[in-house]
């Protein structure tokens, strides 16, 4: 397994998954931004904080947060 | 084994001064995947140095999305959710009437706080490293 996956693919992946953009935030003059997302089941709100690359540790805590726990599986694992 | 500790966050007119917790986990190749506690938030960095600047920032994010966004009755909703409980800055306990009082905007500020030990650590930050955090945004 990759210890690390780039951060665009995974943010397309949710999203093809059906996962909503709420909004993406900037924080002051610093170069942190947050994407806003609703989870698949639309009752939880998901910051995920943007970033060239992610560990798969913390890709598997984003997913379960979005509900798409088996997308893991099918595409963050080799 | 960690220790539990008060997460705190105190609301006023001028701004949110808050505490946090971050945990790390350590990958084969060096980089840290976070866990926020309380706030339910993660993050990666590639140093011990960014895993607090990214901290900060990931937290205040959290504050300016729900306070700003989605609104101050959202926000109280999602800290409530996260099992946050509302604390009386004069008699020093907690008490539902110290949240109504919050949603009906009586109160231009509140306290809230969260235990760690009450809160279930997902399983790969079990045996993780910890360190505690101070800040204040201004929403």
């Amino acid at each position: 397994m990759n210890n690390t996956w780039p951060f665009e693919t995974f943010i397309e992946d949710i999203q093809n998954e059906g996962c909503a953009l709420l909004d993406i935030m900037k924080y002051n003059n610093s170069p942190y931004s947050t994407y806003n997302f609703l989870s698949l089941n639309g009752k939880t709100r998901v910051i995920i904080l943007a970033d060239d690359e992610i560990t798969t540790t913390t890709i598997q805590e984003y997913l379960n947060q979005l509900e798409l726990n088996d997308l893991i599986d099918r595409k963050y694992h080799e | 084994m960690s220790k539990s500790q008060e997460i705190t966050i105190d609301i006023s007119p001028q701004g949110i001064n808050y505490t946090y917790q971050i945990r790390c986990k350590q990958e084969p190749n060096g980089w840290l995947s976070c866990y926020i506690p309380g706030y339910n938030l993660f993050y990666s960095a590639k140093s011990e140095n960014e895993v607090s600047v990214k901290g900060d920032a990931v937290t205040a994010l959290f504050f300016k999305y729900w306070v700003e966004k989605e609104g101050y009755r959202a926000f109280l909703d999602e800290m409530r959710r996260l099992g946050f409980v509302a604390w009386s800055s004069q008699s020093h306990f907690s008490s539902n009437s110290e949240y109504s009082k919050m949603y009906k905007g009586r109160k231009q500020h509140g306290i809230l706080k969260a235990t760690t030990e009450r809160i279930n650590v997902p399983h790969s930050f079990i045996n993780s490293s910890q360190m505690n955090r101070q800040t204040v945004v201004s929403i």
